[in-house]
């Protein structure tokens, strides 16, 4: 049976839940705690990754530099990861400094439909001789042979694998093997898998994704993250290990880290909610929700109507101006304004 | 190879790609990334289907040459006729369009298209492009949309085009460059010459033969190649005493927006028109500095559409982030800034839409939404889509302002409200 990699962004994708509130503190326990689990690569940062902190997408409690010295000291055998949205990011802003403390592991993202963005972020990070990988974003958004297509420019760009991401929580398995399937086919690198749980599939969707051809796979204690959580780390390790994948995690010690986890990081562990299955039925971006509920409360809008309206215009993650937009537009119909 | 044989190659394909057109069938020529796009459905609702179809040309010269009301055009190569029949459009009865094109077939369709548009002031004219058929001194402005790449003897193209030209006159040229060498067996191709790129000039040699055959007298030159070309070419420009009007994210001259400082930018050598997002948003963030005393911060979000964001934009992102926020702290006197580009693959594709949140000290909205009205009437004069859609409002304790720019649709697609801008922003500067 082939060794799954798992990398953990409970500090970088549980940032969403928290609004980007992770202290100093908290990073450093629970990096302590993985590194001892033997977690191979915890990703640590703002929701939208390094240098996303901003109004639009939400200002982070703690700065980038921070965050990364105080993980960096705390992980001896874990790897330190990053991630890196270009049009948030700059190589000589963000990307130089966080190579420069230390960081191993860069993973570079863009929409699923937009590869090409990730060039230069990716070559700069391959120059400083960092493991490189290429993230395709709500990926959900694009027909199977685009995703293949973007996937190979990021190859071509020097990525040393490809992970692709349900950003939504709005796959079932089939999809997700149909993807693996597809990407392997059409790539020499490994591929990988990021699950969010607003349909209830993320663990049977990476699972289903190992099973046709995926050797990384990404999970959070307790599945802290953005909308109804990511892929809930523990159980995915509990279920790998069942079927004989090896992780090279101790299993009794990511559970005791996915305690420090509940108790420490999280004011609430994550659950399904009306509002993750309306984003998850809709394919909207799970980190919306937050927004997306204060806009209804300002305008008197239902929020789920505010969902379906942001699919159907088909948003992208950065876009929560919009949200104002549509609560606004849609309050104006119903009091039957012209719009 | 002989240019005899180049010319009846040549000829043989497009003759083929005439009759393709006839038959029904589509034309096929390079792909998407040189032709698509290229002209816009609000100019060509009035063309026979059939000149759509048979275009195969790689740009738009009818938007590079300005025509007016009156003035004699030809164009060189006019194949199906396209550029003709929008030419024809813009220079009115008094004036005249000539095409001239060499092979029967396409000669056939050009005239079949005219009869179906009803134009009379319009005439297609059989020859070749080093021997144009029309005297001395005749004609006011040459168009040429991907051809002079297919000729065998450039100089000689030039050299006649200059000879028909009136002094004063101009030629605007769409054609294919490269960039660096071509390898010699490439150029040996003759599948590659027929397909433009084997015969397409080095860029400097284009230059080069325009300045020998008496083209002179560019007095602006408009750089939009990219933020590293620019570097290299603003010193030439500056040696050979050109104004150069800066569309790169290089931030080498100063920094313009026309409605906020065009009578400072004046005089200056080399002008730089910061990025679209930045033309957007900077009125804003101007205004906001001329009605509050102390800004902490301004940020900037921009979502464009991914189909007006070409293979420049997306290498130059960085660039593009650091010079919008340059602009916006040199423009509001804020002490942080911050720019966010987004880019959008969703079809129909959604106009440039640009945010600004800001952080200021004591939120006046009422005295910034008065002063930004007028600014924004000002951009009107030369972006007519540009409009002010949400806000200024206070939200969560910040001035949030939302702004649309449709492009007029009458060069580039009307959602590339990010192209029109900083284009128009250009000419106006220019």
């Amino acid at each position: 049976m082939p060794k799954i990699l798992i990398s953990d962004p409970s500090l970088r994708d549980g940032n969403h839940a928290v609004s980007h509130q992770l202290t100093a503190e908290q990073v450093a326990v629970y990096c302590a705690a993985a590194d001892e689990a033997g977690i191979p690569i915890v990703e640590v940062g703002h929701g939208n990754g390094i240098g996303a902190t901003s109004l639009q997408l939400g200002e982070s409690a703690c700065p980038d530099a921070e965050m990364l010295a105080v993980a960096r000291k705390n992980l001896t055998r874990s790897k330190l990861g990053i991630h890196v949205i270009p049009g948030f990011a700059t190589i000589e802003r963000d990307l130089v400094p966080a190579i420069d403390a230390g960081v191993d592991v860069v993973r570079v993202a863009s929409h699923c439909t937009e590869a090409d963005l990730t060039e230069r972020h990716i070559g700069y990070s391959r120059q400083r001789g960092r493991t490189v990988y290429g993230i395709l974003m709500m990926s959900h958004m694009a027909p199977v042979p685009t995703l293949v297509e973007e996937a190979r420019k990021m190859q071509s760009y020097g990525a040393e694998a490809l992970v692709f991401m349900d950003s939504s929580g709005h796959y079932l398995p089939e999809d997700v093997a149909e993807r693996v399937e597809a990407l392997c086919a059409g790539l020499s690198i490994p591929v990988g898998f990021h699950g969010h749980n607003n349909l209830g599939m993320a663990v049977a969707n990476s699972i289903a994704a190992v099973r046709a051809g995926a050797t990384i796979l990404d999970g959070t204690a307790r599945g802290f993250g953005a909308g109804a959580g990511n892929t809930q780390l523990e159980v995915l390790v509990a279920v790998l290990h069942r079927l004989g994948y090896e992780t090279g995690i101790d299993l009794y010690k990511l559970l005791d880290a996915a305690d420090l986890a509940e108790k420490q990081l999280m004011k609430v562990v994550p659950t399904i909610s009306s509002t993750s299955i309306v984003s998850g039925l809709s394919g909207v971006f799970s980190a919306f929700s937050k927004p997306v509920d204060r806009a209804a409360k300002q305008f008197g809008i239902d929020s789920r109507d505010i969902f379906f309206e942001l699919g159907r215009r088909r948003v992208v993650a950065g876009q929560e101006d919009l949200i104002i937009e549509v609560a606004s537009d849609l309050a104006r119909k119903t009091r039957g304004e012209a719009v | 190879m002989a240019g005899e044989t180049i010319k009846e190659t040549v000829q043989a394909k497009y003759g083929e790609a005439a009759l393709r057109v006839v038959r029904g069938q589509g034309s096929s020529c390079c792909g998407d990334p040189i032709r698509s796009n290229l002209y816009d459905s609000a100019q060509t609702a009035h063309l026979p289907e059939q000149a759509l179809r048979a275009s195969l040309g790689c740009g738009n010269p009818t938007a590079l040459a300005e025509l007016h009301p009156g003035e004699v055009v030809l164009d060189l190569g006019s194949g199906g006729g396209i550029d003709v029949l929008l030419s024809a459009q813009r220079v009115g009865p008094q004036g005249k369009a000539y095409g001239l094109d060499m092979t029967d077939a396409m000669l056939a369709l050009a005239r079949e298209n005219q009869r179906r548009a009803g134009v009379a002031n319009v005439e297609f004219l059989k020859g070749d492009i080093e021997r144009i058929p029309l005297p001395d001194a005749s004609v006011d402005v040459i168009i040429s949309n991907c051809v002079i790449n297919l000729a065998a003897d450039k100089r000689t193209v030039l050299a006649e085009a200059f000879r028909v030209l009136k002094p004063g006159g101009r030629f605007a040229v769409s054609d294919v460059v490269v960039r660096g060498e071509i390898p010699a067996e490439l150029r040996r191709s003759m599948e590659l010459w027929v397909g433009c790129v084997a015969g397409a000039l080095e860029e400097k040699e284009f230059e080069t033969l325009l300045a020998a055959n008496g083209f002179e007298e560019i007095e602006i030159v408009f750089d939009a190649t990219s933020a590293a070309d620019h570097l290299r070419h603003a010193p030439v420009f500056e040696r050979l005493g050109k104004i150069a009007v800066d569309l790169t994210p290089a931030k080498i001259g100063i920094l313009a927006v026309p409605a906020v400082n065009l009578d400072e930018a004046l005089g200056h050598r080399n002008v730089n028109m910061i990025t679209c997002g930045g033309q957007a948003s900077i009125p804003i963030a101007w205004a906001l500095g001329q009605t509050h005393a102390d800004i902490d911060y301004i940020e900037v979000v921009s979502s464009i559409a991914s189909r007006s964001a070409g293979p420049a934009t997306r290498r130059n992102l960085d660039e593009y982030i650091h010079t919008t926020e340059t602009g916006i702290q040199r423009f509001s006197g804020c002490r942080r800034a911050k720019a966010i580009l987004n880019l959008n693959p969703a079809e129909p594709c959604i106009n440039m839409q640009t945010t600004v949140l800001a952080k200021v000290a004591k939120p006046d909205v009422e005295k910034f939404s008065a002063f930004l009205r007028e600014v924004a009437a000002q951009i009107r004069r030369y972006v007519p889509g540009y409009e002010v859609i949400v806000g200024p409002l206070l939200e969560n304790g910040r001035i949030v302002t939302m702004v649309r720019v449709r492009g007029l649709g009458d060069y580039l697609p009307a959602y590339a409200g990010n192209l029109d801008i900083i284009n128009c922003a250009a000419l106006a500067m220019a």
